[in-house]
This record gives C-alpha cells, structure tokens and sequence, in this order.
C-alpha cells in the first residue's frame, strides 16, 4: 500500500510511469533536487510525516524512500 | 493573463501545488525586483515579501524596501499592470507577545501595509495583502518549516505553498470575472424554514428555535452584503401579499421590505423570473446569483441560465451563512469599484418601471438619472454597428430598410444621404449606440427619412425625441424646411406606429405599398417634448 502510493506520487511528478522500487534516483530523467525536494513534500503530506534534515538529502533510490516512511508510520 | 510570480523566497516552482493556479505563470529569479520595471514581460505581478528575508549585517530595516516601494508606485501608474503583493512578519521566535511589544518584523509589515493602502488608495489595479492572515488558517506555524532555510532558501512548508497557491488562484478567479451584482433569494425554507402558504407567518421558523436562529444569522450576512452594495431581489412561488407580510410584519425578520430592490412573488418559473428582473434592472444575467434551496428549481435555472451563478447550498443550514458570506461571486477584488447606494437609485429605477403613468414623477425620475447622449456621424469605424443595427432591430424601426455592410458604404459615398449613430448613456449603464438614422436629401428643400430605429431596451427616455432634436438641427443648418416620413407596418413594429405623429408629422395620402404610410412635415413644427431631460 505505502509502497504503491509512493510510486503514484514519483511516478505524477516526473510524469513517466517506467520506474519502480530499485530505480536509482540519479537515473531518472527528470530528477533534480528541486524535483526531489518536491516529491519529499508530496510524500510528507500524503503520509502526514516528517523527514529528519539528513534522510532527505541522502536517498538514493526510491526503496529507501519507501523503508523510512514505513519506519515512520509504525 | 501572463504572471510572473516574484518572491524574496525560494518558492519551489514545479511543485505539485502550483497547479491549483490556471493562468499563465512564471517564476521570476529570485528578488529580481528589477522586473517590477518590465512593462511588456508581464501583465501581472504577484511579489511575495518575506520580511525576515531582508536582513542583513545591519539587521532588517524599513529603509531596506524603500527602492522596492518606489518600484510599485511607478508600476502601479500604469493602468494595464495589474500588481499584488503580499507581504509576511514570520519568524520564529517568541509567538506570545503582550502589550504590543512587536517584533521589529511586524513593526515593519504594519508600516508597509499602511504604504501599500496609500498607494492601492490612487490605483485600483494595485492589491496587496497580509499573508499571514492566509497561514492564520492552518496555524501560522504550520506555514514554515524550519528544515527547508538550510535546503534552499525558503522557510516556506509545504502546507505554506499550498495555502499560497491557493489564495493566489482564488484571487485570479476573482480577479478576471466580472463581479456579481445581484442575489436572488428563494423565501420558503431559504430565508425562513417551513413553507409560508401552509403554516402562516406565526409558524414560519425564524427567531427564537435553533434553526430560527440560524435563518437569522442567514439574513444578517445577506444584510452585510446589501451593505457592501449587492442588489437583493427575491423570487418566490408564494402569493406576493403573504410574502411581503412577513417582510413588513414578521417580528424577527432582518431582511425588510426595502432592502430589495425587486420581488417576483408568483407561480412562474424561476428562470421566467430571473429574466424578468434582469430586464428591469438592466443587469445582464451574468451579474445574477441565485439561492434556492430545491435542487429542482436550482437545476432548472443552471439548465436555462446558464450565465446565472445557482449556488449549491451546504445540505446542512447551519453552515449556510457562513456559505453566503464566503461566496466569490461578490468578492470586491475586481476592477469595479461598487457605490454603497446602489439600491435607492434601483428603487428609483424600480419605481419607475412599475408606475410609469405618473408622469410627473417619470420626468423627474428621467431627469435624475443623467441622461446623455453621444453623437458620431455614420463612418468606417461605425458601419459595422450600423449595419448591424438595421439588420436585428425589429420593433422601433419605421421602415425596417435592412442594410448589409457594403449598402452602408454606399450610403457614407453617397452626398444625397447622412446617418447618425446616437449613443446613450445614464447612470446605471452605458447603453452604446443605440439609435441610427439614415436622411435622404429628395429636394434643395425636402428631407426624407430614410432609416429611424432604436434599441428597445431604451424605450421610455424619450430618447426618440432627442433624436428627432439632432435631425432637425440638421435640417435647419442645411436650410431643408420640409421632411417626409414613411412608417412601414411590419406587424413587429407597432411600437413605433405612432412615432412620427407625436412629433407633429401629419399623415398624407401618397403610398408606396399595401402596408405603408406617409407623413409630412414643416422642418420648424418638429414637435420636441420634454427635451431638457437631456441638457
């Protein structure tokens, strides 16, 4: 479930479907920090959480992403 | 619309939030203030001044924005450019302040708003507002997220981006519609709960019960609106007598009588109603907002008007004054600047319509409203309405002679023709061109008229004697002394039947046709009746 919304919200923002829970950040096309900074907003919203300062700048794909917010939410 | 956005924040362009927004946007580079200048780049401007943004080594001063503000009064000169800033004190300290010991922040943000009203005072086109009333919503905290000043440069979170894309797209939609002028109010289970033709006006709810309270409360923020201007009008399948009772003798009610400016109280339809309303004021359908609290009725006025605003009331009443007191469709952002007394002359104009046999009070009424014409003789710039004129206008046309375009290109050519566009205006409106006539030179003595038509929407202004005015000064100028008349009977225009007789033409015997009759006249006994309503 978390991970499916996690992928929704990437996959809207960089507008491109083919990507999935091993794709490195560094590797999509439309990945720069501002999208980054972006897309961290939209999942902090969705899941109503927050990232420490650190973790957001130190994900390198996208099941990082997905193992701190599940971390979080239990 | 284009816009440029402009902020001395980072303010995340890409994010998901600013879609909200659906006018064309930029985001300029960050406090490029410089683009303020720009005249061409953008016709709008929204500026976001965090304060905190501008401190530097001596701190943050007043005198810091002194060249930003002289940069909004001279763009604020220009009429075309449209500007809004919005302006924040947030910082993160101490929230808990008493006896007015402000942050240096809010001192500076108070001073500021007081520059912008000066300015905004002197050009409509200027808006400004104090963002942190807008984060007030979600908790002014909850607007900034101290994280992101290490990130980029922005304190701005993401809750403080959406509530900004928010204001900044409500403020559009405003911006660019024209602003509603009229309410129109249902009565039953609307203005009151119960139905009046049932249970009378002891039994209506409104006052002490709870949900008598709320219709209260309802009323008072439809009063607010009167205040601020709005027209309020009702339409209502009630027997008119029992509805105005309650408005006159209703011990609780708020809404009396005259603070409406039109009732339609009937079992017509709504739409029917609605049409009718917008005729006597001469309101155009999209300045209406019309409440009703049946959806059968509602969907019926969406389906036939659809350029009046039906509102969705909230199933529950007792959000519903909060509702009407929210809505956007009288908002005062727009351009149009609305005069608090709005209603009186309505009633005036109301008045009028309804009882037009008492005369005296008709010219007085018609004396009051400022009547004033503008004059253009027929030319390229003008041929288009003329011709439009003569091709749409059924009823006051003597002849109904139907000119395409090239026919009044012929006419401007020709040294045997003069036409006349007659424009009108009065307090209430400017109406445009809405008289045309077209003279025809027969003899060095006699003139024939061609064309004579008017707008309906102007009848009863005596407006077809002021344009007799203008073609008799013709006449006498050019030394004409005899005129002819024809009226052409085309079944539509009996409105116009009689025209040529109330100015003093005497009908004569020539004819061209079956349905046609002549008249004439001496140039000097051009009869013109109460024409000092135009001086």
């Amino acid at each position: 479930m978390t991970e499916k919304k996690i992928l929704e919200i990437i996959q809207k923002h960089i507008q491109n479907r083919k990507i999935n829970r091993k794709t490195k950040l560094k590797n999509i096309e439309k990945w720069d920090s501002l999208m980054h900074l972006n897309i961290i907003f939209a999942i902090e919203k969705v899941f109503k959480i927050k990232f420490k300062i650190s973790e957001m700048s130190s994900f390198k794909n996208i099941e990082e992403i997905i193992n701190s917010v599940k971390n979080k939410k239990k | 619309m284009n816009i440029g956005i402009l902020s001395s924040s980072f303010l995340y362009p890409g994010n998901q939030a600013w879609k909200k927004i659906n006018v064309k946007k930029t985001f300029c580079e960050l406090g490029d203030y410089k683009i303020l200048q720009e005249r061409k780049k953008f016709d709008f401007i929204v500026l976001i001044l965090f304060i905190s943004d501008f401190n530097n080594k001596e701190g943050t001063k007043f005198d810091n924005f002194n060249p930003i503000i002289k940069l909004l009064e001279e763009r604020a000169k220009h009429k075309n450019l449209g500007t809004l800033v919005m302006v924040s004190s947030y910082k993160k300290d101490n929230l808990i302040k008493v006896n007015n010991n402000l942050s240096k922040e809010k001192k500076i943000k108070q001073k500021l708003l007081k520059k912008f009203l000066d300015i905004k005072k002197k050009n409509l086109n200027f808006n400004f507002s104090d963002i942190d009333e807008v984060f007030s919503t979600i908790g002014l905290q909850n607007a900034f997220d101290s994280r992101n000043k290490y990130l980029t440069s922005s304190n701005l979170s993401q809750s403080g981006i959406d509530e900004l894309s928010y204001f900044i797209s409500v403020f559009f939609t405003r911006y660019s519609k024209p602003k509603s002028k009229v309410l129109v109010l249902d009565c039953d289970n609307t203005l009151w709960g119960g139905v009046l033709g049932e249970e009378g006006i002891n039994k209506i709810e409104m006052g002490e019960t709870q949900n008598g309270k709320i219709y209260l409360d309802f009323q008072k923020e439809i009063l607010n609106l009167h205040d601020q201007g709005i027209l309020l009008a009702i339409s209502s399948k009630n027997n008119e007598k029992d509805v105005l009772d309650v408005l006159n003798n209703h011990h609780s009610i708020i809404l009396k009588k005259n603070h409406f400016v039109n009732f339609k109280i009937n079992w017509e339809s709504k739409s029917k109603n609605i049409i009718k309303i917008s005729k006597e004021l001469d309101l155009g359908l999209d300045s209406f907002v019309f409440w009703d609290d049946n959806p059968l009725e509602r969907n019926l006025v969406r389906k036939i008007l659809p350029d009046v605003s039906t509102v969705e009331p909230n199933e529950d009443i007792v959000y519903w004054p909060e509702q009407i007191a929210s809505l956007e469709n009288f908002s005062n952002l727009s351009n149009v600047s609305i005069k608090k007394d709005q209603t009186k002359k309505y009633h005036a104009r109301a008045k009028f319509i309804n009882d037009k046999d008492s005369a005296k009070d008709e010219l007085k009424y018609l004396k009051s409203i400022k009547l004033r014409t503008k004059i253009s003789t027929l030319n390229k710039n003008n041929i288009a309405r003329a011709s439009e004129m003569t091709l749409k206008t059924n009823q006051y046309n003597l002849r109904t002679k139907r000119y395409v375009l090239a026919d009044i290109e012929n006419i401007i050519k020709d040294k045997n023709y003069f036409g006349l566009l007659i424009g009108l205006k009065d307090i209430y409106a400017d109406h445009g061109n809405v008289g045309l006539i077209i003279l025809k030179r027969i003899n060095k003595n006699t003139l024939f008229i061609d064309t004579f038509l008017m707008s309906c929407r102007v009848i009863g202004r005596y407006f077809e004697t002021q344009i007799f005015r203008y073609i008799k000064e013709y006449a006498l100028k050019n030394n004409y002394t005899d005129i002819l008349g024809e009226f052409i009977d085309t079944k539509k225009n009996i409105v116009a039947k009689k025209l040529l007789e109330k100015h003093g033409f005497k009908k004569i015997s020539r004819k061209t046709k079956e349905n046609s009759q002549m008249y004439s006249n001496k140039i000097k006994n051009i009869k013109l009746e109460n024409i000092n309503l135009y001086d």
